[in-house]
């Protein structure tokens, strides 16, 4: 089906446009408007919470009663009230949000597809705040991996700290102790910052992306700070440790 | 008492607050995990087990104060929602995200606050 196809593309470039925008600007007549589609954000969970159900009856893990037709019934009508529901709020939305003469990204597809790669502001992409309150997935999944990434680095580049104290015959077990010890004072006070931060953000209402970056270089700074000053100090802890063990 | 002893104790809290990470991780938050509507109210995970952090302050936090982060129109999906959290866990799950979070953000505190110490007045 035609019609059907370019609800798919435009709900991919929708998607493509909410890796782009890290912040909603703070419009509220804006949100009113968005708050009308959250019926579409559910449908689309529907359609998600039928499809791991059918999942789970593939597998032979369903409830009882469901057969694989029966759940791939309920897949196709999720699947239809979520176009019907997106279809009407597109005719909706681009009804209203007609700003340039050269259309809307959502009905022009290589619009929305300029705007998202060669936005100069936040502004004009204002159109995702729906998508960014849909739980900002796909922002959220490369936050993750560039999460896990950092982490990964800096647990190397600490084993091959201890690593060079065992191949110099140094002592090993106490530079592991420094590494570890250092590592978890880091992170607690880097997650610390963080965590004050995001409440002192959102309550003053200063999310803006000044105030992420400067949020994120603080807890950066902190963690660092912790870092040093307990790896100054593990290695005396790791000897009193020790001397004590050996006195019992 | 020393710099280093002092650092020594928050750091000892600290250690103990990360035992409870994993401890409240393995019981109550894989829990969450498994429920399908839970699942989606654990707010964003930047890092492998950020949402830990997300559902243990949605509970340690008086619950309109959760509600009102939640509900925060820009950062909202930041933030676990403590509607569905409350409905899926036990007095004990609570009551062990409510010590972790005190622990935690204690021992955290007061690592900033030494850092900030030893770097100003260049102690040792």
């Amino acid at each position: 089906m035609p019609a059907e196809g370019a609800t798919r593309k435009v709900f991919v470039v929708l998607k493509k446009l909410a890796q782009c925008k890290e912040l909603c600007p703070d419009r509220g007549d804006q949100y009113r408007f968005y708050a009308a589609r959250s019926d579409v954000c559910a449908c689309g969970t529907a359609f998600q919470d039928t499809l791991l159900a059918y999942r789970d009856v593939v597998r032979g893990k369903g409830t009882t009663g469901a057969t694989k037709a029966s759940a791939g019934i309920a897949v196709s009508a999720a699947f239809e009230h979520m176009q019907k529901h997106f279809q009407r709020e597109l005719s909706r939305t681009a009804g209203v949000q007609c700003a340039s003469r050269k259309g809307t990204p959502l009905l022009n597809r290589t619009r929305a597809l300029n705007i998202a790669c060669s936005s100069r502001s936040i502004k004009k992409l204002e159109l995702v705040s729906t998508l960014q309150a849909g739980k900002l997935a796909r922002f959220s999944k490369y936050g993750k991996v560039s999460g896990n990434g950092l982490i990964i680095v800096d647990v190397a580049s600490r084993i091959s700290n201890v690593q060079n104290e065992y191949k110099t015959d140094g002592n090993w077990e106490r530079e592991l102790f420094v590494e570890s010890s250092s590592f978890a004072a880091s992170a607690l006070t880097g997650k610390t910052a963080m965590s004050a931060g995001v409440r002192a953000l959102m309550f003053l209402t200063v999310a803006t992306p000044a105030g992420w970056v400067g949020l994120i270089v603080v807890s950066a700074a902190a963690s660092m700070a912790a870092n040093y000053i307990v790896k100054e100090e593990s290695g005396g802890w790791y000897d009193d440790i020790l001397n004590w063990l050996n006195s019992l | 008492m020393s710099f280093s002893n002092l650092l020594g104790m928050v750091f000892a809290v600290g250690l103990i607050a990360w035992i409870l990470f994993v401890i409240f991780g393995q019981v109550t938050v894989r829990k969450l995990r498994k429920i399908p509507e839970a699942k989606q109210a654990l707010g964003i995970e930047f890092a492998s087990g950020w949402d830990i952090f997300n559902v243990a302050e949605a509970l340690a936090l008086p619950k309109t104060v959760a509600q009102k982060s939640r509900k925060h129109p820009t950062m909202g999906a930041l933030h676990a929602d403590p509607n569905v959290l409350y409905k899926y866990t036990t007095v004990f799950d609570r009551v062990l995200a409510r010590v972790f979070c005190v622990l935690f953000y204690s021992s955290g505190l007061s690592m900033i606050i030494l850092s900030i110490a030893y770097f100003l007045l260049d102690s040792d």
